[in-house]
């Protein structure tokens, strides 16, 4: 798997040019799970967690051996590359190419496409440097198939009031508090098996921030009827329809239904908490009857 | 009750599940103070200074910190924090010629504690009287150094950013480099990290954190975790001998930044919570900010705290 993995790379970056203005390609390297934290030490954490299986880092070097790197991610599926993007962007562009999800900003790019995740700092920053690594991250996606199609569970978020690019994809417990703090504890069970899909959205009370949405796929009914039950037991005792008024004022509610958990935060009133929890259960009706809202 | 609070385990229920010690601690040489916080089963709680020194000068036109501005913050921050006028004579509160010293840096190298940081800390531990031999200044290969292996006292010294994994950068993850497997304390966003600070090769023998926020980082983007625009000029250095509080000063300051920059209170990811339970479980000092005297020196304007 992992050699069929540096394979595919391989064929990537061997679609790159030799020279760049005056920028030469050196040697590329590969590393896997085992050893990423070599290449990129105090961060393989984040990309093991989205079940990376292999990366290849291409270097570049000048004649003053200033060297750029674009390092490209086999992330074993677009699920993971999607996540693994949307773990830091604040937001989307098309820097590098219309059918890649990228941000460029301050001379780093990071960008998706199927289930690779790209990366490459120019820094300091300047327009060759920009220029340049836009064109080897463009000849990346050229060669890989698929698109940029997000999980499914995305679909369960209500399109229409999320706030662009706040969503977040994950598979691991260490970022459920990533806009909501909700508890230090693993309430929710979260773990490899499980798809969590969160994100900021608006409502309709005046100057309130956006309320936070996540909802949460388990491997069966039973697995999320027992974290809903945890996460209840814990953040919403003694409520009868899953909702209950925050100390701040806001709103926390909870929703279960089969196999899915959805989680409103930070919603103003009961009204629009009852209304989001709502929402996203039709959507998630939706998605079981094949449809995506954005076909 | 605020919600952080009630969903946290309480404080009683960590004192009651963990050895707690003054581990990461030592005395003020020629003092009976401890120079940090200790906490016991009574709950006695004392009280932690940390200072904050900012000075617009520290970085040159390049960015780089500038040694002698560097120098004259860290005498400052020591004076204030021994009570020594003369800033010679609080070092010498702080180090014994017998002594020695290992000075801890972070090598991470789009941010790092800066030279600067390093060679006045090395240059004010030799003027205490420590022989050249006796003091070493290392990050990943400190491990059979053969000054760490002899240190009889630490200096703790690193920048703050903001991690993937583990919230933030923090003095208390500085000391991951002690053991040989680091990855063994990833667990739970790296929640055991206090733990290090127990170990022998460390217990006891740090004599002063110095949290380098001099162009700390308030978010993380990309492969290698760092993100140009994410990076904020603050011209700060914060000090103590407590690392918890320390470190809850500096996680202060980037929140406010985060806030600034987002628009919003948007939580770390993951939360930085290695550092509460560093001073819960670990007894390593005070992440409660009631409980820290912050003494501010130098400029004041947007500091976040």
């Amino acid at each position: 798997m992992a050699g069929e993995s540096e394979r595919r790379l391989q064929e990537l970056v061997d679609g790159l040019p030799d020279q760049v203005e005056g920028w030469r390609r050196g040697d590329a390297e590969f590393y896997g799970p085992d050893d990423l934290y070599r290449y990129i030490n105090g961060g393989a954490e984040l990309f093991i967690a989205y079940q990376f299986t292999s990366v290849v880092s291409q270097p570049y070097v000048d004649v003053n051996d200033d060297e750029i790197r674009l390092d490209v991610f086999d992330m074993g599926a677009p699920s993971s590359a999607f996540g693994v993007f949307s773990h830091s962007r604040e937001s989307v562009d098309r820097f590098v190419a219309p059918d890649a999800e990228s941000e460029y900003a301050g001379g780093l790019l990071h960008f998706w496409k199927g289930r690779y995740y790209g990366s490459a700092l120019a820094y300091p920053e300047t327009e060759t440097k920009k220029a340049m690594i836009r064109e080897l991250a463009r000849r990346i996606t050229d060669r890989i198939e698929g698109d940029c199609r997000w999980p499914d569970v995305v679909a369960i978020l209500p399109v229409t009031d999320l706030v662009p690019d706040s969503i977040r994809y994950f598979r691991h417990r260490a970022w459920i508090n990533d806009f909501h703090h909700f508890a230090d504890e693993n309430l929710l069970n979260i773990g490899a098996d499980t798809e969590v899909a969160m994100a900021r959205v608006r409502t309709e009370a005046g100057e309130a921030p956006p309320a936070v949405l996540v909802a949460i796929r388990y491997p069966s009914a039973a697995t999320a009827a027992e974290a809903t039950a945890q996460f209840t037991q814990a953040l919403l005792p003694g409520t009868a329809d899953g909702l209950r008024q925050e100390s701040d004022d806001t709103w926390l509610g909870c929703l279960h239904s089969d196999d899915i958990v959805v989680i409103v935060a930070e919603a103003p009133d009961r009204k629009t908490a009852k209304g989001l929890l709502e929402a996203c259960e039709r959507s998630r009706d939706h998605v079981r009857r094949g449809g995506h809202d954005d076909e | 009750m605020t919600n952080d609070s009630k969903r946290r385990m309480t404080r009683r229920e960590f004192i009651r599940d963990a050895t707690v010690a003054t581990v990461g601690g030592s005395l003020l040489l020629g003092s009976q103070a401890p120079v940090f916080a200790e906490l016991s089963e009574d709950a006695t709680v004392t009280r932690s200074e940390v200072v904050l020194i900012r000075d617009l000068g520290v970085l040159d036109g390049e960015g780089e910190a500038r040694h002698e501005v560097v120098r004259e913050m860290l005498d400052a921050a020591v004076s204030r924090l021994t009570g020594e006028d003369d800033a010679r004579n609080g070092w010498r509160r702080l180090i014994r010629p017998d002594d020695v010293v290992g000075i801890k840096t972070n090598a991470w190298t789009p941010i790092g504690t800066t030279a600067a940081v390093e060679q006045s800390l090395r240059t004010r531990v030799l003027e205490a009287g420590v022989s050249e031999e006796n003091v070493g200044i290392g990050d990943r290969d400190i491990l059979g150094d053969p000054v760490f292996d002899r240190a009889t006292a630490l200096i703790n010294a690193r920048p703050m950013r903001t991690h993937h994994w583990s919230g933030v950068g923090s003095l208390i993850k500085n000391y991951i480099m002690f053991v040989d497997d680091p990855y063994n304390y990833h667990e739970d966003a790296c929640a055991r990290l206090g733990e290090i600070w127990t170990y022998p090769a460390v217990a006891g023998k740090t004599r002063l954190n110095v949290l380098v926020m001099f162009t700390p980082q308030f978010h993380t983007a990309g492969a290698h975790g760092f993100s140009p625009r994410h990076v904020k000029k603050y011209h700060g250095l914060i000090a103590g001998f407590d690392p918890v509080a320390v470190d809850t000063v500096g996680v202060q300051i980037i929140r406010g930044m985060r806030r600034e920059h987002f628009d919003e209170d948007r939580p770390m990811s993951p939360s930085p919570g290695h550092i509460t339970v560093a001073g819960e479980k670990y007894g390593l000092g005070n992440a409660d900010p009631q409980q820290i005297d912050l003494i501010k020196l130098g400029y004041d304007e947007n500091s976040y705290c």
